[in-house]
Order: C-alpha cells, then sequence, then structure tokens
C-alpha cells in the first residue's frame, strides 16, 4: 500500500539512516529491505532514494565505497559515519515526541 | 574485495587542499629561484638600499619613463630608455640602481660620493640600452651613456652639455624634469664604445632659464665609477 | 506528464543531464544503471515469462520521472568543486614542470647552494686566514706573527651591527701586514649579505705619514652563519706601532668606526 507521500517524506531519511545501521547497503536493497521490514507497507518511490543517499553522503551522514557484485559489475555500498549516528539519534527521537504527541491526540475523547 | 588503503583517505576537498598548498610551495620555490624578485622597481631598489646599509633616499628618476628627448636622424622617433633604472638622491650621494631583466642577483647599486666634486651641480653617469630602430628589419640593443645633473641653480628650464672626446665634440640637451634634475643621454659615439665612454672626459655644461638666460656655466670631468 | 522511454539509455540521459561535471555524472550513472538492472532481474525471477522489453519498461517507471530526478540530483552535485579539482591538479603538475624548467634554465638559489657547498668543502685558504687570527700555526705563507689584538670594536649601520672582534699584525716578507676579522651581524637571518664586506675600507692612522688605504678582503676567506657573515680583511704595509685604523663604509653612511689594537695574548 503506497502510503500518503507528505508523511513518506519527512521520515524518508530516518528510515535510510536506520537501515544502514544494521550494516552496509547499496540502494536497490535498501528499498527490498525496507520493503520486506515493514512488510510491504512501504514501498518507497525508487528514484526519491538517490537524491537522499547522495544529500547524506555530501553532508557526511554516509560514506561510500565500491565492490564487485557477483554479477561482476561494481556496486556502490553506503556507511553510516558517526556524524551519521548522530543524526539518526535525533530523528528518532524528533519521531518519538511526534509519535506520542499523535497518539495522545487520537486518544483523547 | 575490498580496496586496501595506506593513506590516510582525502576527500575532493582535502585533495584541493593538498594539491593547492603543493603549488603554493612550489611557487615559493620558483619565485627563491629567481632571487625572489618583488613586484615593482621601487621595492627591488629599496631592498638593494638595505642589503647594502644604505637609509633611504629619496627617489629622484625612474628611467624606464623617460623618452630621449630629440633624436639625430630625422624622421626617426626619438629612443625610449628600456631599462628599469631608479637614481635615488641621499644628503651628499646618490645612488644608481639598475634592474637585471631576470635574476635579482644581477642587480646593481652604483653609490657616488657629491664631496667628491667640486662644482655645484653634480652628476651621475648612468648607462642606458636603446634599441636603435633605424634598421628597422634588425633593432639592435646598444649600450649608451646617459648623465644626470642634480642640484641645479633655481629657475633652470633646459641645459645643454657638451663633452670632449678625442675625435670630437659631442653635445645633448635635456628639460629640466621632475625633482629638478637634467638627464642628457648621450648615444652611442663609435659601434665599438661601450656604455661608459663618457665617463672621465671633460664636460662644460649650461644653464638655461625659461627667458633663455645663462645661469651657470660648469666645466669639470665627468666621474668615473671605481 | 509520462514519457514513454524508449531505452534505458535515453532515461538515464534525462536523469544526469544536469550534473555538469563529468566525472560525477558517470558515477551516478552507473549507480541508477546498476539498480535499474537489478530491478530487471528481480521482476524477471519473479515473472519468468516477462520479456526483457517489458522488463525493461517496468523498471523505468517504478523509478518514476527521470526529469524531476535529474532536478534534484542537478542541485546535489554542483560541477564547481570537480572544476577546482581538475584545476588544482593542472595546477601542480604544471608548478612541478616550472620547478624543473627553472632548475634547467638556471636560477640564483640552486647556485648559492651550490657555491656554499663548494666553499664549504674548500676550507683550505680560510683556515688558513683565521689560523693567522686565531690558531697558533702558521699560514701556508712564509711569516711571523707579531702581535694578536682583541678590539673592541662595534657600530650599528640600519639593521646589521658591524663588530671587528680580532685582529692580528704578522711580518711577511718583510712588510708588516695587519688583518682584520670584520664581522656583519644582522637582525634577521633572511637579511644576512655579504655585500657591504666590499664597500668597507680602512683607514691607517696618519700619523706616521701613511695615507688612506683600502683593505683587501676576499670571498674565499668568508665564514658564515645563520644571521652573520664573517670576513678577513688585509692592510698592508702598516707601521708597527699602529695603534689604531677606522673603518669606513659608502659615502653616504658616515660609518667612523674607530678599531682599537689592543694586544693581548694569543
Amino acid at each position: 500500500m503506497k502510503l500518503d507521500k507528505g508523511l513518506m517524506a519527512g521520515s524518508s531519511t530516518m528510515l535510510v539512516l536506520t537501515l544502514l545501521e544494521s550494516g552496509d547497503m547499496y540502494g536497490y536493497q535498501m528499498i527490498e529491505e525496507l520493503s520486506r521490514r515493514s512488510n510491504q507497507v512501504f514501498q518507497m518511490q525508487e528514484g526519491t532514494l538517490y537524491p537522499i543517499l547522495h544529500t547524506l553522503e555530501k553532508g557526511k551522514y554516509l560514506s561510500s565505497y565500491e565492490q564487485q557484485a557477483p554479477t561482476g559489475r561494481m556496486r556502490k555500498y553506503y556507511k553510516l559515519t558517526r556524524k551519521g549516528r548522530e543524526l539518526l539519534g535525533e530523528k528518532k527521537s524528533e519521531w518519538e515526541k511526534f509519535h506520542s504527541g499523535v497518539e495522545a491526540v487520537l486518544s483523547f475523547s | 574485495m575490498k580496496k586496501m588503503r595506506f593513506l590516510p583517505k582525502l576527500g575532493r576537498g582535502g585533495k584541493i587542499v593538498r594539491n593547492l598548498v603543493l603549488v603554493a610551495g612550489l611557487a615559493l620555490v620558483i619565485w627563491a629561484q629567481y632571487g625572489c624578485p618583488l613586484p615593482t622597481i621601487d621595492m627591488e631598489f629599496r631592498r638593494m638600499e638595505r642589503k647594502n646599509l644604505l637609509p633611504p633616499s629619496e627617489i629622484v628618476l625612474h628611467t624606464g619613463q623617460i623618452t630621449v628627448s630629440h633624436s639625430h636622424d630625422p624622421g626617426v622617433p626619438p629612443p625610449k630608455i628600456t631599462e628599469e633604472q631608479i637614481l635615488g638622491l641621499g644628503e651628499d650621494y646618490a645612488v644608481a640602481f639598475w634592474k637585471h631583466p631576470f635574476s635579482t642577483s644581477g642587480n646593481q647599486l652604483a653609490c657616488w660620493s657629491f664631496a667628491e666634486q667640486p662644482g655645484q651641480v653634480k652628476l651621475v653617469p648612468l648607462l642606458y640600452t636603446i634599441s636603435d630602430t633605424r634598421d628597422k628589419d634588425w633593432p639592435e640593443r646598444e649600450s649608451c651613456a646617459a648623465v644626470a645633473t642634480l642640484q641645479l641653480p633655481e629657475g633652470t628650464v633646459r641645459g645643454e652639455m657638451t663633452v670632449e672626446a678625442e675625435e670630437g665634440i659631442y653635445q645633448e640637451e635635456s628639460q629640466v624634469l621632475e625633482h629638478g634634475l637634467c638627464l642628457f643621454a648621450f648615444q652611442s659615439r663609435l659601434d665599438s664604445y661601450s656604455g661608459d665612454w663618457v665617463q672621465g672626459l671633460p664636460y662644460t655644461l649650461r644653464l638655461y632659464d625659461a627667458a633663455g638666460k645663462l645661469l651657470l656655466e660648469q666645466t669639470g670631468t665627468v666621474p668615473v665609477r671605481a | 506528464m509520462e514519457r514513454n522511454y524508449v531505452s534505458e539509455y535515453e532515461w538515464l540521459n534525462a536523469a544526469t543531464r544536469g550534473i555538469r561535471f563529468k566525472p560525477d555524472r558517470m558515477a551516478v550513472r552507473e549507480e541508477l544503471f546498476a539498480h535499474l538492472e537489478d530491478k530487471q532481474a528481480d521482476l524477471r525471477r519473479i515473472f519468468p515469462d516477462m520479456t526483457r522489453g517489458e522488463a525493461e519498461r517496468r523498471a523505468l517507471e517504478s523509478m518514476g520521472d527521470p526529469e524531476a530526478l535529474g532536478r534534484e540530483l542537478a542541485k546535489i552535485h554542483k560541477p564547481w568543486l570537480g572544476y577546482l579539482w581538475v584545476a588544482s591538479r593542472w595546477a601542480a603538475v604544471l608548478a612541478a614542470l616550472a620547478i624543473a624548467a627553472s632548475i634547467l634554465l638556471g636560477g640564483t638559489w640552486l647556485e648559492d647552494v651550490r657555491w656554499r657547498v663548494e666553499d664549504w668543502l674548500d676550507n683550505s685558504e680560510s683556515a688558513a686566514v683565521s689560523q693567522a687570527l686565531y690558531g697558533d700555526g702558521q699560514p701556508q705563507w712564509e711569516g711571523e706573527r707579531l702581535a694578536v689584538y682583541a678590539p673592541e670594536a662595534e657600530a650599528r649601520l640600519g639593521r646589521c651591527t658591524i663588530s671587528v672582534p680580532r685582529a692580528a699584525m704578522w711580518e711577511e716578507q718583510g712588510k708588516n701586514v695587519l688583518y682584520l676579522e670584520l664581522r656583519l651581524s644582522y637582525d634577521l637571518p633572511w637579511e644576512r649579505s655579504e655585500a657591504p664586506l666590499s664597500y668597507l675600507w680602512a683607514e691607517v692612522d696618519q700619523r706616521n705619514g701613511y695615507g688612506e688605504r683600502q683593505g683587501y678582503t676576499s670571498r674565499g676567506h668568508r665564514q658564515m652563519g645563520l644571521r652573520w657573515v664573517s670576513i678577513n680583511m688585509m692592510v698592508e704595509d702598516v707601521p708597527r706601532d699602529l695603534e689604531y685604523v677606522t673603518l669606513h663604509y659608502l659615502p653616504g653612511t658616515k660609518l667612523d668606526l674607530r678599531v682599537d689594537l689592543k694586544e693581548v695574548a694569543a
């Protein structure tokens, strides 16, 4: 199911960072992983992934390296930097606040 | 298989900085190679003075900016003095500075003491090079003699100087230049003579005011560089 | 607005067109291409009947609008740093070549280094004249040392202190020769220069009727430190009981440094 784009966009960065927390990945792998973990709830528009990755790399939140795939082609892997981990921490706490705020409103009646 | 890295990883920004630092370092070495040339001739002159432990003098002449006042051949433009030279005036001496076109170690400084000159007007011989444009296909550079005259009487507007050489008399004229001096540029006597031929020759100097009246006539011998 | 892109190639062009710096553009292109290939492989794994063309079309479709992606990527991958990097590399290469050229053409710095090394290797002469002032032994020519002096003469000229720490009188070939050690101490290391040494001259005490003399200095007898230069000046044919000499410099400087010849034990 494709969620409201508005909701997705804001949290895309956080999702990407979280994925990389558990290990280095390349672009396509992240799309797959995200879909798998969310039980197909999140189907990130593939084209939007790369601007996010490149922006994060430019900001030094991620670093990258190349590794050869079994098919022989070179794949660009992304890795979380220490600065990236810090950002993830911030984003997570932002999200917590947002989440508990929404919960609070919903359960108010 | 991951690539091994032996050197610290430099991002693109780091590489740019490293390259520019390298360029700066190399440029510095090249600059030092040519004797650390300074941007203007004035700065070179001052440095030369300091190097020779002289107090800064008053700069009264930049010969590179001067055109010889007239030409001997009609129809041919008067030659321009091509080199950069500076004449500095101290209390009772003058320093003539000649800048080498490429290497600062070729720069020369000559000090002329006025105490040894009896007359009122003090003379400083200079050497200069002109491009001889008479032969347009093959312009030659010649070394010529010039004499700068300082401490002229008030009101001097122009001067005439004659020097007596073996074969005859050479005469030149000069208007008074900025800082109140006259520069007499003697064009080459014969091809075989070097530019300092004027030194040691008897001279007569006549200075005139605006009305054409003779203010001063002085004779003597053009000083010789020791 | 969906355009039907004929091929990956066109799609990739559209998506990376905005990235002006070529190496960056190629790298992003590679990455996107890899993604598309992975996607197609996956589709064909899931739907074995799918044709190549269909897989390609679906993969491109799921990547989305290349123009929009291209705009985003262009904003991120600005070329200026890339250009600067290439420019700085060229500059470094050119600078290295310029150095090589200037060494071949011969500039002054290397010459200086060469002279200094040569001087340092060629110690014999300076040792001889230093011996005249400081040592016990004979210099390499015949003579007899008559006296050693420790004048305390010092004067300031510009940013330099001129001093005469030591002097000696020798008899050589029937004449008396005075040797003076002239030392120029500069305030700043880079101002150190030998130029003034050739303009220093000694005026001999005129009591006995001797007139002005030029002191003789020689480059080969020069010694140097970080901020100082020292040379031996030779004044020939002086009276044995000479009491002092006066050092002078260029006309404008009015240096009248009196060097008293105070005898000391060698």
